[in-house]
């Protein structure tokens, strides 16, 4: 279990570098656009389908199960924090085991989506210039697949009694401990 | 069952889903999945798994989204906001609540270069909560003022909602704007009064700053703000210079404020990099919520419920007053499950005709139905607003305190829509200056 | 009675809404078939072609121009709408590219058929909005006019035509558009007139040029359903639909052009000036069109992959001449545009084994 944890920390940890990258890029490259449109009359080609069908979909779903790690994906707890504690680990348990079946059904169907865009060889054409887009519709089964195993794993702690170290370190994300 | 009661059977598991804590977007889906399954059968059902979470997420509007998270986060770790609330202190620390109220109006501020509550929540939630809580303010008023003063953004032009509106409703978007600078300018007011009076009530929400403030200190102060006042009058003067649109204004204002930080030395590469992973963490936890709203928005055109929900209104009679109440009743209840632009899609082709029928002006309609959907965003147990809020102070505070302290903004909003019923001029004055 | 679940991604009281909605009263009066029809509801503009193909709707308004890999066959005569300028321009370049692709892809091209075959989904009809025109914030009066200015383009051969006068083709969503005219981001759209009134362009619009650059928008198969449930229907229920469909494709793009009419006149009213491009701008656009024509083929060839572009490219210019002799004289008489269609085009496949194989 140990070596499993270990192994979706670093995997979660990688994707959340991509998508701080695409954060960053998906910046840079609007006020590239704009800078170029404005001072020197010259669009940035395809600013629109990258920023779109690149940035935003890694931004979108490479963070998941880091969030998902961090239990930081947003929840109503108003009633079932006033529940006995071994009832909130049941809860919790029913949810790991829906979040797994959905989010393993949705990572399903956007393989086949994906496996579709890349036999077609999907691609985005803006102002002359061919940008090659499938290879972004894998970035979906990526993250939801993440997730659903972060999910899995969860469901594993729960009937193997390992529960340590669930959920892990909190400095995995930086919304904590600012003030 | 028929289709409607499918329909709303599903509302009914999507609460009780919530209630027990399943993460919402989780929720959202699971119930938009089961939903379209029983209604239309395996293959839609399979085929918007498929399809919806690529094609949400691949938007180009939608980036203003992290953009403006980002800008936000640029000015919390470069210390830009501190100069800000150092000023707001001093000058509105005689008004009690002061630094909530600096928060109500530095929405209003942020609201101009943004065109959607979430994200004004976000950026002015990440500048102004912890400034708050380190004054020892109570977190329900700090989260609560935040996450109301967040549904601004959509009213103070630009907004999302409103072109949206235009489009459908045919209403020109520019008078829409003009009527909506109106509805935000009168919910901060009335927003920094629910402080006043809430503050005096009760001082120990927002304990007084204690020390001597003189005039020199308040004026020196200033010079600290120079920083923010640059940004917004970079994002503002480019945005009506002509040199980028609303949707670009994200990313320049995101590139402006970091040039400013580095400028000023006051931020380095750790501050970049969590912005960059709180950003992150943010658009992604929102992102998943409104994919699956979008899902849900879908089982319910299958399932008929706003057809059928017209039927009943219709049944009720025309009389414009009570149609009014009704409709504001059913935005209300829809606003506690929906996001906005899916229960304006979905209701707007229902209802347009009954409106039209009773001869209730479009415009001023217009405005009324965005300061519903706004509520909405801040109404139990689905608010995108406070959910925004909780994810930028994680563990810091809780879903619910969010919710209690948001519940006075509500009361001073039912207040202005009664002002909005009772003096639509109120509302159309602005508008028909343009005419 | 087979209902189908038909999404179209336009808000409701548009040309191309108001369209289906005519077909299906016209559709549903007799027979079995007819449409529940959702409004943006259901799908959206760019969700429509996905969602045709895995049945979220049985039928829907494919904007096959969002999709250049997917739909590269048919976007090919989508992207010589221009080639209308040629000679004398037609009434209603519309109705001539609603008749050429049709007939293209229900007729003439196999690969077409094969590509809708591969998403999933059968084409009855294309349709074709009004004439692209100039909206500006600054008059367009001659081909000097067009250097420095910021043009908004969604067609690329029309964002290569501003560029060979010296302007700058800018890309943006239309929703996009009217705030990028208030503020100045751009200075014209090139967009067909009836979004004067869909995207609030009237707030914004100071002076509009005809015939600038002139051609439609037409790469939408404006009826198409879901390869399923094609194949689940009776052969009469199909054929019903084929017999029908050519009154769907005129009733769309009539709508199109009697809206253009309607807001240019609108906005006349409104005191935006029109103006009608002077006779040197539009030898210079026609000189442009029969050279772009070749950079056209060199792209459908090489980055879109297609085979035999030249010999497509011919049967495409012979059906814009074709359509506009049979057009121009009932080009907003929506029955009789309807029945040149379905006697030119639908009559000619077999129910029996359209998309049947
Ligand atoms: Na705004
Ligand atoms: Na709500």
């Amino acid at each position: 279990m140990k070596q499993a944890n270990k192994i979706l920390a670093a995997v979660a940890s990688a994707y959340a570098v991509i998508g701080a990258i695409s954060v960053a890029l998906m910046m840079l490259h609007i006020t590239a656009d704009v800078i170029g449109k404005f001072v020197f009359n010259q669009p940035l080609p395809g600013t629109i389908p990258i920023v779109s069908q690149f940035y935003m979909v890694f931004a979108t779903f490479l963070p998941l199960a880091m969030v998902e790690r961090a239990n930081s994906h947003i929840s109503v707890e108003i009633i079932v924090q006033n529940f006995p504690k071994r009832m909130q680990d049941f809860i919790a348990m029913l949810a790991c085991a829906l979040g797994t079946i959905m989010f393993g059904l949705l990572t399903w169907r956007a393989l086949i989506e994906a496996g579709r865009k890349y036999s077609v060889g999907t691609f985005s054409y803006e102002q002359g210039h061919k940008i090659l887009t499938w290879p972004t519709y894998y970035i979906v089964p990526l993250g939801t697949g993440l997730l659903t195993l972060v999910m899995f794993y969860k469901l594993a702690c729960y009937f193997t009694g390992y529960g340590d170290d669930t959920p892990p370190a909190k400095n995995d994300v930086t919304t904590q401990g600012t003030v | 069952m028929t289709d409607v009661q499918i329909g709303y059977a599903g509302v009914a598991v999507l609460l009780a889903l919530i209630a027990f804590r399943v993460p919402i977007g989780l929720a959202l889906i699971s119930v938009s999945f089961g939903g379209i399954f029983i209604l239309v059968g395996e293959r839609p059902a399979f085929g918007a798994l498929g399809v919806f979470p690529y094609a949400f997420s691949a938007t180009w509007h939608l980036s203003s989204i992290p953009m403006f998270v980002l800008m936000g986060f640029f000015c919390f770790h470069a210390g830009l906001t501190k100069g800000l609330f150092g000023a707001a202190r001093l000058w509105l620390s005689a008004l009690p609540g002061g630094l909530a109220i600096a928060g109500v109006l530095g929405s209003a501020g942020f609201a101009a270069v943004t065109g959607s509550s979430v994200a004004c929540a976000a950026a002015m939630g990440r500048i102004a909560v912890p400034e708050m809580l380190r004054y020892r303010y109570d977190p329900g008023l700090a989260a609560g003022s935040i996450a109301a003063a967040g549904t601004i953004g959509a009213l103070i032009p630009p907004s999302i909602l409103f072109i949206l509106y235009g489009i459908i409703v045919k209403v020109q978007v520019g008078q829409l704007f003009l009527g909506g600078l109106a509805v935000g300018l009168l919910t901060a007011t009335a927003y920094s009064a629910v402080i006043i009076v809430r503050v005096v009530r009760n001082p120990d929400l927002a304990p007084p700053i204690a020390e001597e403030i003189s005039w020199k200190m308040r004026l020196v102060a200033l010079a600290d703000v120079w920083p923010v006042l640059v940004l917004v009058l970079g994002v503002f003067g480019g945005l009506f210079a002509g040199v980028f649109t609303p949707t670009e204004a994200g990313g320049v204002g995101a590139a402006m404020s970091l040039t400013i930080a580095f400028f000023k030395r006051s931020i380095d590469l750790r501050g970049i990099w969590s912005s960059l992973m709180e950003t992150l963490t943010i658009s992604s936890s929102i992102f998943i919520i409104a994919i699956g709203a979008s899902m849900l928005t879908r089982f319910f055109a299958y399932s008929g419920a706003g057809d059928e929900i017209a039927a009943i209104v219709q049944g009720m009679g025309v009389s414009p007053l009570l149609l009014i109440m009704v409709v504001a009743l059913l935005y209300i209840l829809l606003g506690m499950f929906l996001e906005p632009i899916g229960a304006m899609l979905l209701t707007m082709p229902i209802l347009l005709p009954l409106i039209e029928t009773a001869e209730i002006n479009l415009l001023w309609f217009g405005i009324l139905v965005v300061k519903l959907l706004e509520i909405g965003m801040i109404t139990p147990p689905i608010g995108l607003n406070v959910f925004v809020l909780k994810s930028v102070m994680g563990e810091q505070i809780s879903t619910s305190t969010i919710f209690r302290g948001v519940m006075w903004f509500i009361f001073a909003d039912i207040l202005i829509l009664g002002l909005m019923v009772a003096f639509p001029d109120l509302v159309l004055y602005l508008p028909s200056l343009l005419q | 009675a087979e209902t189908l679940n038909y999404a179209i991604g336009f808000p409701p009281g548009g040309a191309a809404t108001d369209g289906i909605k005519e077909f299906n009263e016209l559709l549903s009066a007799e027979g079995d078939v007819k449409l529940k029809v959702f409004e943006l509801s259901l799908l959206n503009l760019k969700e429509t072609a996905p969602g045709v193909r895995d049945g979220l709707a049985d039928a829907g308004y494919v904007i096959t121009a969002y999709y250049p890999a997917e739909f590269s066959e048919i976007n090919l005569p989508a992207e010589m709408s221009m080639l209308t300028n040629i000679g004398t321009p037609p009434k209603s370049s519309g109705a001539v590219m609603a008749g050429v692709i049709t007939e293209y892809a229900m007729l003439h091209c196999l690969d077409c058929q094969a590509q809708f075959k591969r998403e999933n989904q059968v084409f009855l009809g294309a349709m074709g909005t009004s004439e692209y025109v100039s909206l500006c914030t600054s008059p367009i009066r001659a081909a000097e006019d067009l250097k420095g200015k910021k043009m908004r383009s969604s067609i690329a051969a029309m964002g290569r035509w501003a560029e060979s006068f010296g302007g700058t083709k800018v890309s943006l969503p239309a929703n996009d558009i009217y705030e990028a005219m208030s503020q100045g981001v751009v200075d014209c759209a090139m967009i067909s007139a009836p979004e004067l009134g869909n995207l609030q362009l009237f707030d914004v619009t100071k002076y509009i040029t005809l015939n600038a650059p002139g051609g439609s928008f037409s790469g939408v198969g404006a009826l198409n359903v879901n390869l399923d449930t094609w194949h689940d229907m009776s052969a009469e229920d199909r054929a019903r639909l084929i017999a029908m469909a050519p009154y769907n494709t005129s009733y769309v793009t009539v709508n199109y052009s009697d809206n253009a009419a309607t807001d240019l006149e609108k906005a006349t009213e409104m005191g935006v000036e029109i103006i009608e491009a002077p006779q040197a701008l539009r030898d210079a656009t026609e000189a442009f069109v029969t050279q772009d024509i070749e950079l056209i083929k060199t792209n459908f060839a090489n980055d879109y992959g297609l085979q035999n572009v030249d010999e497509k490219v011919e049967i495409i210019i012979a059906l814009i001449e074709k359509w506009k002799g049979l057009t121009d004289g009932i080009y907003n008489d929506k029955d009789a545009l309807a029945q040149v269609y379905a006697a030119e085009i639908f009559s000619k496949v077999a129910p029996d084994t359209y998309y049947m194989d």
